[in-house]
């Protein structure tokens, strides 16, 4: 066994001081940036002092509170007990104590700040119901990796019964041993960048656009410059002949921060395989390290456009066993766009048996009843009844409600179109999606639980919808062949029954 | 997408199904718990509607009439809806899982297998206690709605069955 100098509690690298101190920094200075520009705004010379005082007083606190948080940050392993323990906080002191045997993942990353000072954060993960999440802000490359390989050492005794072998931490350090199983071109991560996430990026625009907006109205204000005016400029002739160079320059920047955003996340994206556990790592300015056990891998899901499709580009998410405070942070993996050969390579390490699609179920015309009736009959009634009676002025506008119309007919054909269940012995597979088709698949021996349900006047139309859990998420479909449903309830009930088969 | 298809023949007749197992109701008594939940909570809100009343100037007195319709037809709902709800509520306890049925509107039937659970507790409300009963809650490693939670279950009965799932599934592990 490698000589651990965890058995006493550590404290971080002493750069530590200073990676928390520029953190605390860079965090208030973000909270406070409204209030710092109004003070630069409205600066006066004879202030000058006051500021330099006030400002040197500021960084003071921020010093002490970092060296506290550091001497208060304490962390060891206890063999006796087999738990990793940490003791943090300077006024809320908690104690936090992890399960070897339940620890899930061990990342190092790295930030901007942290590459500079050369040190790492180490997150622990472990599946659990009690406090499942540890960060480590600031450790030495050293330290980092031999506490990985000291936690990860009991799981492996667990899983192959030998000891753990002395170069394996050397060997971690030097991150060449390890067979690559996948690494991702720049301009693979290109052609992510162009197909994908285009709501997003829309919702960004959106958002800086309507910020602009507000912006320009309240310097508008000061200069005198009016809403009228404003309104005037945007309804004016020169806008309207120039509103499609407007979009399409619009739409360009959406890309442009799409690609730049999806190169700057997962550049070079590698994935090694070692002793049967794949080593993820991918980041540009923050670097993500981080390990997928393939049994812990709960449910995987594939998303693909119709771009995407041309340019022979999947995106794959894989998602492990969630804790149950992970406040809602998505805490799958994703493999940003790999070709359907790497896909098979990965599929072959997680998966023994291939996924594969059973029989397929098809949803009844009744599931898009609902959404019908409040995105297309509600609206639109309400549209017509509104301009018939009150204001005939709106009929002025029927082209958008056209449009509208158009547009969510559209998306609910295709979103129906695309709405699948597949039911196998083994494997369970929703499809689904109207621009993104997206298959989540789940191994029937990682299901936890299963429900099913009917509404009561779909009983004589044998419709009903299903709901499947498994540690990492779940899948539900709704209002198709309730039998079929129930049929393969009670076979997946049997199978998961029958085996004792560990499903993490 | 996934390019393997396969299409083996099933036979589903030689498995257990969930609709040939034998359902118990919940204990009789759980519905004078729930009747007794929605009075308070009626009797709080006819409190709040008179206080309002009371010291608001715009509230009127046929306004008041209107009010007390609205809440009459809410009362009749929920006491219709709660009856439908507690007639629902059945489980099975089956010697691999246990399954509990539910839902007003819907009919949900939850299953757990016993080899997925993680822990059982027992919970008693202040109301359920003068009953003697108690509801259990069965804990899987999801975190989402699969979970049962079975209530009206006569106190002594509920530390029986928590024993034995436990029991077992000590020893699965």
């Amino acid at each position: 066994m490698i000589e651990s100098n965890f058995h006493t509690p550590q404290r971080q690298s002493l750069v530590g001081i200073i990676v928390i101190f520029l953190n605390i920094l860079q965090k208030n200075i973000r909270s406070f940036l409204p209030l710092i520009i109004v003070m630069a705004v409205n600066f006066e010379a004879d202030d000058l002092l006051k500021t330099i005082i006030m400002v040197v007083c500021f960084v003071i606190v921020l010093i002490a509170y970092a060296f506290l948080d550091y001497w208060n940050f304490t962390f060891y392993i206890d063999e006796s007990n087999q738990e990793f323990r940490l003791n943090k906080g300077i006024f809320n002191k908690s104690k936090t104590s992890i399960n070897l045997g339940k620890i899930q993942q061990v990342s190092l990353n790295q930030n901007l700040i942290q590459k500079i000072f050369n040190v790492f954060e180490v997150k622990i993960d472990s599946a659990g119901s009690e406090e499942t999440e540890v960060v480590i802000k600031a450790v030495s490359q050293n330290q980092a990796f031999l506490l990985k390989e000291q936690l990860l050492a009991f799981e492996h005794l667990r899983l192959t019964n030998l000891e753990a072998a002395p170069d394996f931490a050397k060997a971690e350090i030097g991150g060449n041993f390890g067979q690559k199983l996948l690494t991702i071109k720049l301009i693979t991560l290109f052609k992510v960048g162009i197909t994908s996430n285009y709501i997003k990026s829309i919702g960004l625009i959106l958002f800086v656009l309507f910020q602009i907006y507000d912006n320009f109205q309240k310097v508008g204000e000061r200069y005198g410059v009016n809403d009228q005016s404003i309104m005037a400029f945007f309804s004016s002739d020169v806008f309207i002949l120039n509103v499609f160079k407007i979009a399409a320059f619009v739409l360009l920047i959406i890309l442009l921060i799409n690609i730049a955003r999806t190169i700057f996340k997962f550049y070079h994206f590698e994935i090694k395989k070692q002793k049967g556990v794949l080593q993820i790592s991918y980041g540009l300015l923050n670097t993500r390290n981080t390990m997928l056990k393939p049994e812990r891998v709960q449910k995987v899901t594939l998303s693909q456009n119709y771009f995407q499709k041309k340019l022979d580009v999947i995106r794959v998410f894989v998602s492990q066993i969630i804790s149950t405070d992970s406040e809602g942070k998505d805490t799958s993996i994703e493999i940003p766009g790999c070709s359907a050969q790497e896909k098979q390579a990965i599929f072959d390490l997680i998966y023994h048996k291939m996924p594969y699609e059973g029989i397929e179920l098809k949803p009844n015309i009744r599931k898009v009843l609902k959404s019908i009736s409040l995105l297309i009959v509600l609206p639109i009634g309400v549209y017509a009844i509104y301009s018939f009676y009150v204001d005939s002025s709106l009929f002025e506008h029927v082209n958008f409600v056209l449009g509208y119309f158009l547009f969510i007919s559209m998306m609910l054909f295709f979103g129906f179109r695309n709405y699948r269940l597949y039911l196998a012995q083994d494997f369970v597979i929703k499809k689904s999606g109207v621009w993104d088709i997206s298959y989540e698949i789940i191994e029937v021996k990682k299901i936890q639980n299963i429900t099913v349900s009917q509404l009561f006047w779909h009983q004589s139309l044998d419709l009903g919808s299903i709901e499947i859990e498994t540690a990492g998420g779940s899948i539900h479909f709704q209002t198709t062949n309730y039998t079929q449903l129930k049929n393969f309830t009670d076979l997946w009930l049997y199978k998961i029954e029958k085996s004792n088969e560990s499903w993490m | 997408m996934t390019e393997n298809f396969s299409n083996e023949t099933i036979d589903f007749d030689q498995i257990p199904k969930i609709d040939s197992a034998k359902f118990k109701s919940i204990n009789k008594n759980y519905y004078k718990v729930i009747l007794i939940n929605l009075a308070i909570t009626f009797v709080i809100i006819a409190l709040s509607i008179l206080l309002a009343y009371y010291f608001i100037t715009d509230f009127y007195q046929h306004q008041l009439v209107n009010t007390f319709g609205l809440y009459g037809i809410a009362l009749g709902v929920a006491i219709v809806f709660s009856n439908i709800s507690f007639k629902k509520k059945q489980f099975a306890f089956r010697e691999q899982d246990v399954l509990f049925k539910s839902g007003i509107l819907a009919t949900n039937v939850a299953a757990v297998p016993i080899n997925r659970i993680q822990h059982v507790s027992l919970h008693e409300g202040w109301i359920s206690r003068i009953f003697g009963l108690v509801t259990i809650k069965v804990f899987t490693a999801s975190n989402g709605s699969g979970d049962l939670v079975i209530p009206g279950i006569e106190k002594e009965k509920a530390e029986d069955i928590k024993f034995l799932l436990m029991g077992k599934i000590s020893n699965e592990a």
